[in-house]
């Protein structure tokens, strides 16, 4: 049994170290799209309606997939698929994918195939950077905090509590990844 | 929130301290460990004691005189040698009498033998050297009327000590220096308490603990026993809640349990929609759950006045069937008034009981409690009133677990 203040990490991966690693990799893209879908995850949060009273994150940067799928569609005159929100870069070289659902009141209105769907692409989206990252295994969803750890539970359960998914609220995302890089 | 009940519990086994205000459903959650089950039976023993009140204060009264009537036996005995029996009956007759249909009718039975301790015991008791038929029935029935005499203003009274020492009984000693429960502002169980004041409240509770134990005879568990004997009482031909019946017999067990003694086996039945009759003590465990809960309401058990305390009784239920469990506890509350105190590890039953109560618009009368655990290792019991998100913080432990061994 576990007492107050044992709270036990979820990340135990690399962190984020400055917004280099995200630049670096945004860089090496092959088709010169990514370094212009650079965002501060801050505005991205915004755009999902998370509260700027309780937004931790400043100056760091992601990048914003969607934004690059779109430019991509354009380029290649092809449907549109969909990816995760964004990523961002951890360590020296490892990139964390990243799907934003604060909207979401109910994780009945998260679909499991849609999610494995955005994952796929989004891989398949960043093999176009020539940088030499490696992508976590671990997708992280963000979720509302308002019912979080009821939202935390029903995710985990409806995904058939896979590994790769690990739900976190804002506060945590911002205190596991990026707080703790001092 | 309104405050009815109120127990008050601080250092009690692993609780702490806690405050748990009845209102309608009190659903508790917390470790293993953390008392929940402790606090169960504390409040079981309290309500079932209370409202057995006057049984217990008639067999306290009836055991100060019992000795008085062992010797009037004795006396009957020598009466009839010394062919006095018409006047011994005489004396009997005209003195019991006023105590007919009273609280204590009192028996005196005729002893085939006497010894001479017995004789030795009657002259004692009598303070006399040479036993008179006439002089000892006139002192002994004036000792048993002046004990009735005295202990009467007792009972009447209420006097707490008889109460609060059976429920003290059921728990180590000094257990329960801390405990306290007020019912609309009156102490009925604390210390500094002279008299139980009548119970408004709960006047009927069944503990219902893991339906495996139910239908067996002589268990030696007192409050399991007790369930089943009230689970054996006939069912009632009109009795308020059929429409929640009807959502058990065909909206999840598809059938109908009864107590039947005649029935080949423990006289459990289980009859299914299709007219298949089965040993109930047979069937599958959830039904088991459910079937109680009907067995209850179809004799009229379940009402207004009844506090059903359901230690996890989401144990041997399929998650479908905890929200069906649930679903009938937030109704039976709703239409019937009937109270509910829920000891749980499930999310299940939790995120259930909160979100249809809060659909049947009674969420007024649901309150939740979290067991905290503090640096000493006891339990703090956090008042939740209807967020359950500290709850499932607790619950989603198991995924940091699971991490720590599978990832």
């Amino acid at each position: 049994m576990q007492g107050k203040g044992n709270k036990q990490s979820k990340w135990d991966r690399p962190r984020f170290v400055t917004n280099a690693t995200i630049e670096t990799f945004a860089a090496a893209d092959r088709l010169g799209i990514m370094p212009t879908c650079l965002v501060k995850i801050a505005n991205g949060l915004r755009a999902e309606h998370y509260s700027d009273k309780d937004m931790p994150f400043r100056s760091e940067l992601c990048l914003n997939l969607d934004a690059v799928e779109q430019k991509l569609v354009k380029r290649e005159h092809r449907n549109k698929n969909n990816t995760v929100d964004f990523l961002v870069g951890t360590g020296k070289n490892w990139i964390l994918l990243v799907e934003a659902k604060i909207d979401v009141e109910h994780p009945r209105n998260i679909s499991v195939s849609d999610l494995r769907d955005k994952i796929t692409h989004s891989k398949n989206l960043i093999s176009n950077s020539d940088a030499d990252f490696h992508t976590e295994r671990s997708t992280i969803v963000l979720l509302n905090t308002k019912n979080y750890q009821q939202l935390y539970r029903e995710l985990k359960n409806k995904m058939g509590n896979a590994l790769d998914i690990v739900p976190m609220n804002v506060k945590e995302f911002y205190e596991e990844i990026f707080e703790s890089c001092g | 929130m309104e405050k009815y009940a109120e127990l008050i519990v601080k250092d009690f086994r692993a609780i702490s301290d806690a405050d748990i205000t009845l209102n309608g459903i009190t659903v508790v959650a917390g470790n293993n460990g953390c008392g929940k089950s402790s606090l169960s039976k504390l409040l079981y023993y309290i309500y079932h004691y209370a409202n057995d009140y006057e049984s217990i204060a008639t067999n306290i009264v009836k055991k100060h005189i019992s000795e008085y009537c062992d010797a009037l036996g004795t006396l009957w005995h020598i009466a009839s040698e010394q062919n006095q029996e018409d006047v011994f009956l005489e004396y009997l007759e005209k003195n019991f009498s006023k105590y007919k249909g009273t609280r204590y009718n009192i028996t005196v039975t005729k002893k085939r033998y006497v010894t001479d301790s017995e004789k030795n015991n009657l002259k004692n008791l009598t303070d006399v050297e040479h036993i008179d038929i006439t002089n000892c029935s006139y002192i002994l029935f004036d000792r048993i009327t002046q004990k009735i005499n005295y202990f009467d203003s007792d009972i009447n009274n209420r006097r707490y000590d008889w109460f609060a020492e059976k429920v003290e009984d059921k728990f180590a000693v000094n257990e329960l220096k801390n405990v306290r429960m007020e019912e609309f502002g009156e102490t009925i169980f604390g210390e500094g308490t002279k008299n139980l004041p009548e119970i408004q409240y709960v006047k009927k509770i069944a503990y219902v603990e893991s339906p495996i134990n139910f239908g067996r005879d002589k268990m030696p568990i007192d409050y399991v026993n007790e369930l089943n004997e009230l689970a054996k009482q006939p069912p009632l031909r009109e009795y308020a809640g059929s429409s929640i019946n009807d959502i058990i017999s065909r909206g999840v067990m598809n059938g109908d349990s009864t107590f039947d003694k005649e029935f080949f086996s423990g006289g459990f039945k289980y009859k299914r929609n299709d007219g298949k009759i089965f040993d109930l003590l047979e069937c599958a465990t959830g039904i088991k759950s459910f079937a109680i809960l009907q067995m209850l309401l179809k004799n009229g058990f379940i009402g207004k006045e009844t506090m059903l305390i359901l230690d996890e009784p989401e144990s041997h239920l399929h998650p479908q069937w905890i929200v069906e469990y649930a679903n009938l506890i937030v109704l039976l509350q709703k239409q019937l008034g009937t109270k509910f105190f829920i000891a749980t590890h499930s999310t299940d039953m939790v995120s259930a009981i909160r979100y249809i109560a809060e659909k049947e618009d009674c969420l007024k009368n649901v309150s939740f409690y979290l067991a905290d655990e503090l640096q000493n290792g006891k339990y703090s019991y956090k008042d939740l009133q209807n967020d359950i998100e500290p709850i499932f913080e607790s619950f989603n432990k198991s995924y940091a677990k699971l991490d720590e061994y599978a990832r």
